[in-house]
């Protein structure tokens, strides 16, 4: 019987946690997505727990759980994205409340709105109170976007997706809603939660992104009317964003901007969080 | 109680301390460590249903009363024949009520015949552990009554009424021990009741606890619980229209999933019952290294199959009654083996495809297997025999996610039909996460020879590196790279 062995393993395994540490810290290099949606959601939701209180949130699902936080840096506004995959804004809205200061400005992603909770929100509930992630409130290597795997998933993928990969789409004039009519509880509780929201004294925003289906939502939508009767701006990038920027509208999947097409969009509405615009007739076309 | 919570870290940590180190008095030292493991073991069952030890209690009480009316009854055959079977009725029937009627009533009964009388068996809960504490106690009367009564070793007739109180509460013990209590291994009683007594702490085998415990929890937090995440849409209708190498690398990663759950499950068992100074079976041999059906079983679930074998296949008269009862035993033993796992008939046919194989190897082997051994191909055979069996497994494990028969043609059929292109996310994950499968079997192939080697000091020093790195690397990643934290498959058994 080797009593040693265990001390021998804690020194090894401290040894390879500072040494993993330090090659992440020296490259920079920390993932932003993930190779499952879970862990892609416990980036996102443990770098809002985790990071200072951000300037605005993105609360959304996996069409706004594309675009790129480093886009927002770089313009110079601290945005946090809680657009989860596979997930529903309900349970993000559950996230947001865990921190005890609410952000000044909240970005609401129409795509999944209304739609109530699911088995995902409940497993990531899970994985939210799990040991490891826990101590990773603590100890910054044990934090989601860390993960070996992760970290080098990140790299294969824009690696990938600098290579041009991706389906082209052509922006389609309108669409028909995807989602299936509201249930009248969600929508309530989606305009309770957001009253109480502005009522603290934050700003709300309405977004609707292109999914691989196209642009456009139906003029009279319930997120157009919610944000009607909040007095509170919808935004939706169009075609002429491309336009300008001389990129092409891609999803990675037919559903989901690829890089190129996310950054685009990030830019674009870290213009307007940076302007903090408010409705115009305009916006609310 | 999961062993990936904080809960059970907080309960093993108070639980290990008290039990190690506070200053029990010499003569008392077994009884209070006793009575301690068997409270707390208790409590770590009733943890989430608290009235579920109810049933753990009152099988623990028949198998103990039993036992010691069969010890009592030493010079009466007959009446000892008669407290073994009904033992072995008792621990059935709640077995049966708990994890069959539901099925029973629904496959032999007409619909409504029960629904009138106010009683939904589909209600009725599983209790967790169920399967494995009813086949220990029944390994315990078995074992008493083959011994003519005299005990078994650690276990013998008990001379007064305090040795009669002293014999329950070991039986206590021995039912509910937590570490193997919702998911084995199943432990037999001549394998446990010999260990009782008093532990110290210099005695704990810290490097083999160490190792199994890292190793297990390695492959449920990190391999098990990352592969989940894919193997999820090994279900109808997600499977369909998937390119053809995401639909093989599925029934791969679906195959490493369930050993790595359940090994991992199985390793952190032996480890906890390390620390606490107790020996359980090992449970799996690298099994996905067999090179027939029948080889296999001599390497999964060895605490389940070897139980089979004691407890049904020789009783039936095993292989000491000509060739072809000997086929149908097999087939029989395997057809209640399928049906241990789970309440539904996949899981019988599950076990009967198995049993079917094991009789083919059985006839083969009889009428060839000698030929089929020799020659220089026999390593090239072998490799081939190890893929095939391999993949025959894994074909089968099919019915555990797709429990209705045509979903898994189906998703045979898919595969076939082999749609080109690829789903790069998932592959990833399925390879990334299923490699330490594959190579955890490399190194069972790789072991004897270094080992047997008998190499330098400066070799063996480095072997002895090497394998502290590994567990060091399976440390970090535990701590780094856990998927979501998830039930263990086997505990719906």
């Amino acid at each position: 019987m080797n009593r040693r062995f265990p001390i021998r393993i804690i020194i090894l395994a401290a040894g390879l946690l500072v040494a993993w540490f330090a090659f992440v810290s020296l490259t920079g290099w920390s993932a932003g997505l993930a190779e499952s949606n879970l862990q892609a959601n416990l980036i996102r939701i443990t770098r809002y727990l985790n990071g200072p209180t951000p300037d605005a949130v993105l609360v959304g699902s996996s069409i706004a759980g594309r675009l790129l936080p480093e886009c927002f840096r770089e313009a110079g506004v601290n945005v946090a994205n809680l657009g989860l995959d596979g997930s529903r804004p309900l349970f993000a809205f559950e996230v947001l409340e865990r921190r005890s200061e609410l952000p000044r400005r909240i970005v609401v992603d129409t795509s999944t709105l209304f739609q109530p909770l699911t088995a995902n929100d409940d497993t990531l509930r899970k994985a939210m109170n799990s040991p490891t992630v826990g101590m990773g409130a603590v100890v910054p290597i044990l934090r989601p976007e860390m993960r070996p795997s992760s970290v080098v998933y990140e790299k294969f993928k824009s690696l990938r997706e600098s290579a041009g990969g991706g389906v082209a789409r052509e922006p389609q004039a309108h669409r028909e809603p995807a989602s299936p009519a509201p249930l009248p509880d969600t929508y309530e509780e989606v305009r309770t939660r957001l009253r109480k929201y502005q009522q603290a004294g934050v700003e709300i925003a309405f977004l609707e992104l292109p999914s691989g289906e196209g642009w456009a939502e139906v003029a009279d939508g319930p997120a157009r009317q919610l944000a009607a009767e909040l007095n509170a701006p919808f935004w939706q990038p169009g075609p002429e964003i491309f336009q300008n920027s001389g990129n092409v509208l891609r999803f990675s999947d037919g559903l989901h901007l690829n890089g190129p097409s996310a950054r685009t969009v990030s830019e674009w509405i870290a213009e307007k969080i940076q302007r903090r615009e408010s409705p115009s007739p305009d916006e609310q076309r | 109680m999961l062993f990936n919570s904080w809960t059970f870290f907080v309960f093993l940590v108070l639980t290990f301390g008290v039990y190690h180190f506070f200053p029990w008095p010499n003569r008392w030292r077994m009884a209070c460590q006793i009575g301690l493991l068997t409270i707390a073991s208790y409590v770590f069952y009733a943890w989430h249903t608290p009235w579920l030890v109810v049933i753990l209690a009152a099988s623990t009480w028949i198998n103990a009363y039993v036992t010691l009316k069969l010890v009592q009854s030493q010079s009466n055959p007959q009446s000892r024949k008669n407290w073994v079977a009904f033992a072995i009725l008792a621990n059935l029937v709640v077995l049966a009520f708990f994890k069959y009627a539901s099925l029973l009533v629904k496959s032999l009964l007409p619909g409504s015949w029960w629904s009138q009388w106010g009683f939904d068996f589909s209600q009725i809960p599983l209790p967790v552990g169920i399967s494995f504490f009813t086949f220990q106690g029944i390994s315990l009367v078995v074992d008493i009554y083959r011994s003519n009564g005299r005990g078994i070793e650690g276990l013998r007739p008990p001379q007064s009424r305090k040795e009669e109180g002293k014999l329950v509460v070991e039986v206590a013990f021995f039912k509910a021990f937590f570490p193997q209590l919702v998911a084995g291994p199943i432990v037999k009683a001549h394998e446990f009741m010999h260990q009782i007594g008093g532990k110290f702490l210099s005695a704990v085998d810290w490097e083999n606890a160490i190792k199994n415990l890292i190793m297990g929890y390695f492959f449920k937090m990190v391999v098990a619980d990352n592969l989940k995440e894919v193997t999820a849409s090994l279900a109808y209708p997600a499977f369909v229209g998937m390119p053809g190498i995401n639909l093989l690398f599925l029934l791969y990663g679906y195959s490493f999933q369930i050993f790595a759950d359940f090994a991992g499950y199985s390793l952190i068992a032996i480890g906890l019952a390390r620390l606490f100074g107790y020996q359980l079976p090992v449970n799996f041999n690298f099994p996905y290294i067999s090179a027939s059906i029948t080889e296999f079983w001599r390497r999964w679930h060895i605490s389940l199959s070897t139980w089979l074998k004691e407890y049904l296949y020789i009783p039936l008269g095993g292989n000491r009654k000509g060739a072809a009862r000997t086929y149908v035993n097999l087939i029989i033993v395997m057809l209640l083996g399928g049906l241990w796992h789970g309440a539904a008939w996949s899981y019988m046919v599950w076990g009967g495809a198995h049993g079917l194989f094991l009789a083919i190897e059985r006839l083969w082997v009889s009428r060839f297997g000698g030929r089929m051994r020799t020659g220089w191909w026999s390593g090239l055979v072998r490799v081939a025999q190890v893929v095939f069996t391999f993949h025959l497994v894994s074909l089968l494990w099919l019915l555990f996610q797709l429990p209705k028969f045509d979903q898994a043609v189906l998703f045979c059929r898919e595969i076939l039909a082999w749609k080109s292109g690829f789903l790069p996310q998932p592959l990833y994950v399925l390879i990334i996460f299923g490699s330490p499968v594959v190579l955890y079997h490399l190194w069972a192939l790789v072991r004897p020879r270094l080992e047997g080697a008998g190499g330098s000091r400066l070799q063996n020093g480095l072997l002895s590196f090497l394998t502290d790195l590994s567990y060091a690397v399976m440390l970090v990643l535990i701590l780094t790279n856990s998927g979501s934290p998830g039930e263990f498959i086997y505990f719906q058994f």
